[in-house]
């Protein structure tokens, strides 16, 4: 890897001491040390990040806490019906805590926050607090998934459509308007109509929706003034085809914004996910929407039961929330106007 | 030495301008019309003329970037205009072109190794770690040392000088056999700029490469080129060796352009030539002289008469114009 002394015309050339995948390297950890400056600088950023470092320890911590509790056999006077151990008290879906509390009197469901369960328990007796811990998992893979299909499909989309124009350019944008005049709630209630909506489906569906909708259309918008940049001519002229200017020009010159809209995708997609889930649309095991739904479902008011609309609800906004401020955090790198420098 | 490697013959590109309620076709801008000349192998060859009279789109049409109206390209005795695929690798080999602007030219979010090796990437020449020799090779070479300063730094940390180097050093590394230079000076420092200029000359002489040297600055073109093409409003007005038309300019529109060159010595008293008016744009033009409008030699003969076509004057010295 080292350039050698020999290079044949150049008589003066010097030696690159250092292999140039160190230099390469250094480089690399010298822009991220400088973007991470910039993203901290604001502290919007910062406070997203650590809202999603706490979703993160939620999600990890869940499995660990079940095996913990699978440990945990019950005495055998707590011992009702098939509870052998904690885990089959605590489980999310499957859980019910029959065990009498101080007065021998076992708990009556939905049971207020204790101790025993700090955010209280659903109608069917399972504990919302790991309920909430289980689903931060499933939530933190479908907003993933949808957000990452989206925003693949619409850089890509907006790329291509920006860079040949003309008829393929005239689909997209007009597929671009079919999305976005969508009645996007009631296009759902109909698709879940259709077919069995799980989180899979659903996610592959708003990814869809939201890689050849509005997206589409922004992300197009910055291609098309990278597009008449010289260094896309500059690379035509050295012979680069379509594609090379395509991912090595348009892309990577648009991929900032990608990103941010990465982070909105995330909101969006488990705001979406939410409001389905809550009018019961969704076929999933449980998710912190359906904790609000099962609440109604029951019959059980805000005033009867607040915990179970209360803490998804909140859980649900910091989430969404979090990416959402990470999100404004990454347009100050994005955005060079919004630097305080 | 002498055979041509370019020959352009009536070249034209007309830019259609839609207008109107049906944005129907109504005008066409006549960026260049006609133009015709030869550039020599190992030549530099300049093409002078004022902001907007056709010299960009010439150096675009000759590096196949965009496609003429009318008219022919002859690039090493092959027509450039129809060309199939490997023609076409094969040319875009053989060509390239530095840009005005190193702040536009650069993609900003590529490395200088990458931006430099892009050519023989595309092209496929030598292996990933000969790549990085002949890039810090052709670096050195630019004045561009030490290399492993430069090499993976980004095009935003380096100044404008340094920048149209790296654009220089990356038109150079396919080793290409005719270079278009759009005003590679205009946007650099009045310091730089010598040093660019200087360094363009040393690496044409090493290399003997053909260069098409657009340039506004007929001191440049003097200093640099051979021979000469004066542009104005999409056709040549005059045209030939360069101390010919520099030192004894025939066209009223060349000697006004010369007599416009800044001179160092306060003392000397040159007659300046005042021109009438201001460059006016190439749209549905009137079939008579381009400079007309502008001219303080016009007749009437000048008037009823069509453009003018370049005619010897002296040997290696053609002009267009009636008066002469």
């Amino acid at each position: 890897m080292l350039v050698k002394n020999s290079i044949p015309s150049g008589s003066d050339a010097k030696i690159i001491s250092e292999s140039l995948w160190r230099i390469r390297l250094n480089l690399l950890q010298q822009a991220w040390k400088n973007n991470w400056q910039i993203f901290t600088e604001k502290k919007i950023g910062l406070v997203g990040l650590w809202i999603i470092g706490f979703f993160i320890l939620l999600a990890i911590s869940h499995p660990i806490l079940m095996a913990y509790w699978s440990s945990q056999e019950l005495p055998p006077e707590a011992m009702m019906g098939h509870n052998k151990s904690l885990a089959d008290v605590y489980d999310p879906i499957r859980g019910l805590d029959l065990r009498p509390g101080k007065d021998m009197m076992p708990l009556s469901h939905p049971a207020a926050p204790s101790w025993r369960h700090p955010f209280g328990t659903d109608p069917m007796g399972r504990d919302v607090l790991s309920q909430i811990m289980y689903s931060a998992r499933i939530e933190f893979l479908f907003g993933v998934f949808s957000a990452l299909l989206s925003v693949f499909l619409a850089t890509l989309v907006g790329a291509v459509s920006a860079y040949f124009g003309g008829k393929i350019d005239a689909f997209f944008m007009r597929l671009a308007d079919l999305v976005l005049t969508l009645p996007f709630l009631p296009f759902l209630i109909f698709l879940s109509s259709l077919l069995t909506l799980d989180l899979f489906k659903l996610g592959l569906v708003l990814g869809l929706l939201g890689g050849f909708g509005g997206r589409t259309i922004v992300l197009k918008s910055q291609a098309l003034s990278i597009k008449v940049r010289p260094y896309i001519e500059a690379a035509k002229i050295a012979g680069g085809s379509h594609w090379h200017i395509i991912f090595r020009h348009i892309i990577p010159n648009i991929l900032p914004l990608s990103f941010f809209y990465l982070m909105l995708g995330v909101t969006s997609a488990v705001m979406s996910e939410a409001t389905l889930s809550f009018l019961g649309l969704l076929q999933a095991p449980i998710s912190w929407g359906l904790i609000m739904n099962f609440a109604r479902s029951f019959g059980y008011s805000f005033y009867e039961a607040w915990w179970l609309y209360l803490i998804p609800g909140v859980t649900i906004t910091l989430f969404c929330g979090s990416f959402y401020l990470v999100g404004r955090g990454l347009d100050t790198l994005v955005n060079p106007k919004l630097r305080k420098r | 030495m002498n055979e041509p490697l370019l020959e352009v013959n009536g070249l034209e590109k007309y830019f259609s301008i839609k207008s109107g309620f049906f944005r129907r076709e109504l005008k066409y801008l006549q960026a260049v019309d006609g133009i015709s000349f030869k550039i020599k192998r190992g030549q530099m060859f300049g093409l002078v003329g004022e902001s907007g009279c056709g010299k960009t789109t010439t150096g675009r049409l000759l590096v196949k970037s965009i496609a003429p109206t009318a008219g022919e390209i002859v690039f090493n005795g092959k027509s450039i205009i129809e060309l199939d695929d490997d023609e076409v690798r094969d040319f875009r080999q053989s060509v390239q072109m530095i840009f005005q602007d190193p702040y536009q030219s650069l993609n900003p979010r590529m490395t200088i190794f990458d931006i430099i090796a892009e050519p023989l990437k595309i092209h496929k020449i030598g292996a990933f770690n000969q790549r990085e020799e002949l890039v810090a090779g052709i670096m050195e070479k630019v004045g561009l040392s030490p290399a492993a300063s430069f090499i993976f730094r980004y095009p935003h940390e380096l100044s404008g000088g340094q920048r149209q180097r790296v654009a220089i050093a990356r038109a150079m590394v396919i080793k290409p056999d005719f270079i278009v230079a759009d005003e590679p000076t205009s946007m650099l420092d009045v310091s730089i700029r010598t040093q660019v200029i200087e360094l363009m000359k040393k690496l044409q002489e090493e290399s003997r490469v053909s260069y098409l040297y657009i340039t506004h600055d007929l001191a440049v073109a003097r200093y640099l080129c051979t021979e000469i093409a004066v542009m104005y409003l999409g056709k040549i007005v005059e045209s030939g060796e360069i101390e010919k038309v520099t030192q004894n300019p025939a066209h009223p529109y060349t000697q006004a352009l010369i007599s416009a060159v800044p001179i160092p010595d306060p003392s000397y008293q040159r007659e300046s030539i005042a021109i009438i008016g201001g460059v006016s744009k190439p749209i549905d033009l009137l079939p008579r002289c381009r400079f007309y409008d502008r001219c303080y030699e016009r007749d009437q003969h000048c008037q009823s008469q069509a453009m003018p076509d370049l005619h010897e004057i002296e040997e290696q010295h053609f002009v267009a114009c009636y008066q002469r």
